[in-house]
This record gives structure tokens, sequence and C-alpha cells, in this order.
């Protein structure tokens, strides 16, 4: 089973570089790798998705990164309810006469087209990893020119309250790397 | 400093919070990006003592023996570039110790960061995987606050190397500043707390219902300082106690519970006594391989307590029933008047069994017609009545020390485990010197490593240090030539090694230089070079082909340890009849 893991990070430089290293010292891939900004200022939520199935080595890297000094939480979602879902941007080139069968799969799929000349659109879908896939795989009878791909975001489902974690927002005084930080956000 | 807003430079800023965190002593290099700081100094020589060593490893050595040995933080201090990349095996050895270490170097200017100038590393981003923290400062304002932050987290929760890397036109810029004495929080760094008395009751009804219990004590026990807390431990329920290589000196080894050192290199009956056990206290340790032997049948039978301040050793190498994050002194002193008194007499009889080999570990008693390196090291241990301060080196030399050098105190031994890095010991001791200043100090050392970093001798001549240097010259990388004996069919690939004539090398950097080759000389010559003051150097000449014993090798189950063949020994005679163990 895929691992999936929530981290919460200070935003600071190198936090990314840190945190990557755990995975590479055991020789694991990582599937995607998501971050943004939280609702606390000043720190990120990364969603991590591993693929590497030994329990051992999920626990090892959860503890290993809770022990780093800028992160603040690592919770382990692999086997909590969770929702998750990918954005994707795909570039599609038809031929004149493709233009109604391009439609169609649009319509039948979560997508859109946000931008396009008559040839050549991108095409915006969200979804889960499957959906996606299929997404474009019935794309593929046309021109595909590019991909681009959020990887997953995960998020725990409501009615798994407990599982939730709350974070303080990081006093502006309290650590000189918040600091920093904070005045890069503002 | 008067707390009055004052404009300091970068430069001062470091000094001044140097000494805010106690620091009298600094090992380090000077070069170009760091030569602010180095010229500041100069207003500080009344507070700090500023140590040159002769290479930027040596100079992260002595600040690791300085911490050791002190349990304050020790700091090593270098230029940018090269100065910084020879810390980074200083650095990993400390981590791998759990030792506190501050580094500052210097950086190149903030401006050209990223520009591959002059002597610009990422010393930062290298330095990531063998350090605790590392910071770059980029803004004077966030110096003093850094500093203060480095030396929080080298000393607290497991200790490690911090670094700080300080870019040189933010030592020269200024600021009015005051030294912040606000509490100190940091939203992602969680040192552990209490324990709650849910653990303490699991605990103690583990130990009081254990009919073979025996304690594991690691470096956790002397970086918490519980010796007397285990001790207690031992003493009231009569747990039987067996120590790491980084364990060694914080329980007495004379006491008749204490076992001694388990492991590859360890005492058969402690090793024995781990398989049989039905409970293990693994107090502050954290089941490296070298202490388990093959993972699958580690103490098969046993319960197991693991109380360990880091939670990412808790589980990684043995599945523990009992695992308590916590400082190993403050669950001790929760535990310890819930434990019943017991004298455990059937357990320890059955250990006193299987002391059967104490003959043939009786190193007086081997048949050889040269001088032995254990012998060596027996006869330190008898000249310095088992009260020196001892830092070994990595190799055979090492292991023998650990055998047959008994040591009572804390903090008595310093030795590179976790990394065995080689030429640890020289600067190391250096370093330590400079917190005991009273004490005998001996360094054991090979003469491979000796040869690391050899050119801190010329650091220990400047400072006129007060250490011995007993080099246990056996003309082979010792430890490495008896695998290859063992291992690979007796091919000795590049073990061989030449010396220079070390009394003549004592003797160029104004040393008193000996050598001695027989077991009688060497008290002799011991005593001589205690009436010296100064370093003082003694090369003993040993035999060349000799064997570590008993050994687990590599991955081999922990009760089936190679012992030394009988026909080494004198007097085997009945002896031989009680090996059957297990
Ligand atoms: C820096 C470093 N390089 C290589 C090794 C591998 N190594 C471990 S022990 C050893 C031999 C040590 O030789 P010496 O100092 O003469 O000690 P002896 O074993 O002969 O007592 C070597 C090469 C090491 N531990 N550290
Ligand atoms: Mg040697």
């Amino acid at each position: 089973m895929k691992q999936t893991i929530i981290v919460l990070v200070q935003n600071e430089p190198g936090v990314l570089n840190r945190i990557s290293r755990h995975f590479y010292r055991l020789n694991y891939n990582i599937d995607s790798i998501t971050a943004g900004r939280s609702e606390a200022m000043g720190i990120t939520r990364i969603t991590i998705v591993c693929n590497h199935s030994d329990q051992y080595n999920q626990s090892l890297i959860k503890s290993q990164l809770e022990e780093l000094n800028t992160v603040l939480k690592v919770q382990d979602i692999t086997r909590v309810p969770s929702v998750v879902r990918e954005y994707a941007l795909i570039k599609v080139q038809i031929q004149k006469d493709e233009a109604k069968e391009l439609n169609k799969i649009i319509k039948k799929s979560n997508a859109k087209i946000i931008d396009g000349g008559k040839l050549v659109s991108i095409i915006e879908t969200t979804g889960e990893m499957e959906e996606i896939e299929s997404l474009i795989n019935a794309l593929k009878q046309f021109k595909i020119l590019e991909i681009m791909r959020s990887g997953n975001m995960a998020m725990v489902k409501v009615n798994q309250d407990e599982h939730r974690i709350e974070i303080e927002e990081i006093d502006k005084k309290k650590g000189w790397a918040t600091q920093q930080l904070s005045d890069a956000l503002s | 400093m008067s707390n009055k807003k004052q404009r300091f430079t970068g430069a001062e800023i470091i000094w001044e919070c140097l000494i805010r965190e106690g620091v009298e002593v600094v090992f380090g290099y000077p070069g170009g990006t760091i030569l602010p700081t180095y010229d500041a100094l100069n207003k500080y020589r009344n507070k700090v003592h500023h140590v040159l060593s002769r290479h930027e490893q040596g100079a992260t050595h002595m600040a690791d023996g300085y911490a050791r040995v002190s349990g304050k933080v020790g700091v090593a201090m270098g230029t940018s570039g090269p100065g910084a990349t020879n810390m980074i095996t200083g650095m990993a050895t400390a981590m791998m110790d759990s030792s506190p270490i501050v580094c500052i170097t210097g950086q190149v200017s903030s401006s050209v960061i990223g520009s591959d100038a002059f002597q610009e590393i990422d010393i930062t981003g290298a330095a990531i995987p063998v350090t605790k923290h590392s910071y770059l400062v980029m803004d004077i304002g966030e110096l003093a606050s850094t500093i203060r932050e480095a030396f929080y987290v080298a000393h607290t929760g497991r200790p490690g190397p911090v670094l700080i890397d300080i870019p040189k036109d933010i030592q020269n810029d200024s600021i009015e500043f005051i030294y912040p004495e606000d509490e100190l929080i940091l939203p992602g760094y969680h040192p552990p707390e209490d324990v709650s008395e849910d653990y303490i009751t699991k605990f103690s009804t583990m130990v009081n219902q254990a009919e073979k219990p025996v304690i594991l004590a690691g470096h956790g026990v002397l970086l918490s300082n519980a010796c007397s807390e285990v001790m207690e431990l031992a003493e009231k329920s009569s747990i039987p106690i067996t120590t790491t290589l980084l364990g060694i000196g914080g329980v007495p080894d004379s006491h008749p519970l204490v076992l001694g050192m388990m492991g590859m290199h360890g005492e058969s009956w402690a090793n024995h006594a781990i398989q049989e056990a039905d409970l293990l206290i693994a107090c502050g340790m954290r089941f490296d391989d070298r202490v388990t032997g093959n993972l699958k049948t580690y103490s098969p039978n046993s319960k197991k307590i693991h109380i360990e301040i880091d939670p990412s050793e808790i589980n990684k190498n043995v599945k523990v029933d009992l695992a308590i994050h916590a400082d190993l002194g403050t669950v001790l002193r929760h535990v310890n008047p819930q434990i019943i008194k017991l004298n455990r007499k059937k357990w320890l009889d059955i250990i006193s069994g299987w002391h059967h080999d104490s003959k043939r570990r009786d190193i007086l008693n081997i048949k050889s017609d040269k001088l032995l390196g254990a012998q060596v090291i027996r006869k330190i241990w008898e000249g310095t009545k088992g009260n020196a301060l001892i830092i070994s080196d990595v190799g055979q030399h090492q292991m023998l020390e650990a055998q047959y050098y008994k040591h009572e105190e804390p903090r008595t031994l310093l030795t590179s485990g976790g990394l065995g890095t080689m030429g640890f010991s020289l600067p190391a001791a250096i370093g330590a010197s400079f917190h005991e200043k009273d004490k005998e100090i001996w360094v054991i050392v090979g003469d491979g490593s000796i040869q690391m970093t050899m050119m801190e001798l010329g650091t220990a001549m400047q400072e006129n240090t007060n250490i011995n240097i007993a080099i246990i010259n056996n003309g082979y990388l010792g430890m490495v030539r008896q695998w290859q004996q063992m291992f690979y069919d007796s091919r000795y690939a590049e073990t061989p090694i030449s010396s220079p004539d070390f009394v003549k090398l004592a003797e160029a950097y104004g040393m008193n230089g000996y050598r001695v080759d027989s077991i009688e000389d060497i008290l002799p010559t011991m005593e001589k070079v205690q009436k010296n003051s100064g370093p003082s150097l003694v090369e003993f000449k040993v035999e060349e082909h000799e064997i570590v014993y008993p050994m687990v090798p590599a991955g081999a189950d922990l009760h089936e340890m190679i012992q030394r063949p009988w026909n080494e020994v004198n007097n085997n005679g009945q002896i031989q009849e009680k090996e059957k163990v297990k």
C-alpha cells in the first residue's frame, strides 16, 4: 500500500531538502509531493505520496521527519479514511474534424477547457488519480502535447475528526525563522 | 555587555553570545571569510581562550572531546569552503555519538552566495545529514537569536552537532542590539517532558515480575546523568548490568552486578545473559548492529523496555514491549521507589556459571613471546590505578581498552563509537584537557589511527597540553587485518603499515618520547611519564598478529562467540569442561 503522509512545516528555505533526504536515504522514490500555504500563517502543509509498502520503513520515515526542527507535525494517513484528489492540466492538439469528439469526452468527465484556440486547448480537471488517468487515456486518441499534474492532495474525512490536527499560528515574536517568513509573506 | 542598546559588529555579537553561553574555550582555524570574527577575538582574549588546531577536523574533535567530558557544549570554528568541508567528519562523529557541539563557519558575502565565489561551499546543505540542525544567517538582526537557538538545540533532547554558517558581510555589519532574554520557543522542536504514571506502573510491574532481567546501559545513562539512578534500580532488584561501548563508565566496572561490555567484542557472559533474559531494560541505547548481532535471534524470550530520549530510535532495530520516550533519569526517579527488593540468586548464579572463560580472558595468562596490546592496556590500568581519563581511537586497541581498562567513573572513557572515526583520539584528548585540568589523561591509539591526525601533536605542543599518548604499534591496521585473517584467508591487502620513528617524532615536537617492548618496562616508563608536565608519547611495540577475542562475527547470533583457542592459554586444565553453554 502506498504511503500517504501529511507534513506541516515552517515555511523556510531548505525545508524540502531536509525532508526529502529521508526518502532518498532508504532509496525510495517519492510519487508526488504537493505543498502550499495552510490555514496558519507561516506554515506549509505538504502531502507526500510514496510508493513503498514496508510498514517498518513507513513508521521509520514518520519518526525521522518528526524529529526535524522545521517540522511541526507529521500525520501518516495511509490507513485513515481521507479525501485524496489531484489536479491536472492537459494540452491537446486536435484535427479539424475532431472537435465534436473532444467535447464529448470533456462533457463526460469532470473537466473543462480553460484556454484554447481552435486546434490546441488546455483542459483542466480534478479528481482521484484513476479518474485523471482515464481522462488522459481517452484523450490519447488526439495528440497530447503536455501534461502537468499536481500530485495528490489529501485531507482526512470530516467524520474522522479525531485525526484532524490543529495548528497554532506561529507568533511573530517567537521564532527567528518565523519572523523571516512572515516578512516574506506579507 | 550592558543591557543598554549599543552598536556591535556581527563578529562582536558572535563572541558576546558565546560568552553568554558560558563558552571558555573555542577550537578553530582562521581563514578569509571568518577573518572579521578572528579580528574581534582580540577584544575578548580575557574571556575566551582560542586553541589553534592543525586541521579543522581536529578542531571539531577537540570541541567534541571537550563536550563529552564536561557535559557542556563544545565550540569549533573555521573558514568557508575547505575549512568547512574539513569539519564534516567531526560533525558526523558528534552526530552518531550524540555529542553537543556548535560549529561556526564563515561564508562568502551574502551578495555572492550561489555564484561559486572563491571558497564558497553550500555547507549548511552538505551538513544536513551530519548535524542535528544547521543555520545560515542572512540578516545580522537574527545572529544573536540564532546562536542562542543553536546552543539550545545542541544540548537539549538527544544532544548533537549544530552548524551556524555566517557570511563575511554579516560579521562586518553592525547593529544596535540587546541580548535576547525572552523565552525560547521553537515550534518544531519538542524535547520530551514528563512521563505518565501509567508507564511508570507498567515499567515497575514488568521488573518486579521478571525472573531473569538484564539492564542494557548505553550512552544515554551518561548524557542524562542517570548513573546513580541506574545503579539504584540494579541494586534494589539485583539486576545485572551490561554496557555498550559508549555506556562504559556509566556504572562502576568493579561492581558485582556489572558484567562489562556487550556485543561484538563484549564479554561472553554478558551476551549469554542477554540471550537468556526474560526482560531487557534498555536505558539510553539504540540496539546498534554491533551490540545485537543477528536481529532474528536476538534475546528471543525477553520482554523489552526501552527508555530513550529520541523517539526515532524506538522500535527501529528491535521491537519493544514498553517504549518510554523520556529522559532516563526522570523515568528512573519515578520507577525506583516502586521496585521490590529481590536478590535473584538463581539468575545471578546462572550468569556466574558463564564466567568460565575468565581464565582465557586473563591476559596475563596468555602464552606469548612478544608484548601483547591487551597487556599494555592492563598495565596502563594498573599504573593509573584505574583513575585516568582515557581517550581511545578506533581499532583493536579500542576494543582491548574497553575490555581491559576498568572504568569506575562516568565520563572517563571517550571514544568514537557510532562512526568509528580513526584519528579521533588525539584531538579529542586535547579538547578534553581543557576541562579535566588536573586529571591524568591517556590517549590509547593505534599506529594507523595516530597517523590520521598526528599533526595535532603541534597543537598539544603549542598549548603544552597535559596528555600522555600511548601508541599501540602492531605494524598493521590491526582490526582490518583481523577480519582479513578470519574471513579473507589471511590475505593482508593494504593492512601492513609503516610508521615514522615515534620517539624522534615526539622529540621533533619537543615532547618526551619513550619506546617499550616488554611487559616489565611498562610501569617504570609510566612512572617517568607521570613526572613530566606537558605532553609525552610512549610507543609500545606489540605482537603483530594478535586477535581481539571474543568475537561475534558481523551478523552472527549474539551467543555464537569465537573464543580464544585454549592452546594459547597457560594452565587451561579443568576449566575447559565448563565450556559448553547454550
Ligand atoms: C577514518 C577511518 N578510515 C578507515 C576505517 C576502517 N578501520 C577500522 S579499524 C582500522 C584499523 C585501525 O588501525 P590501528 O589504528 O593501527 O589500530 P589497531 O586495530 O591496529 O589496533 C581501520 C582502517 C575507520 N574506522 N576510520
Ligand atoms: Mg595498528
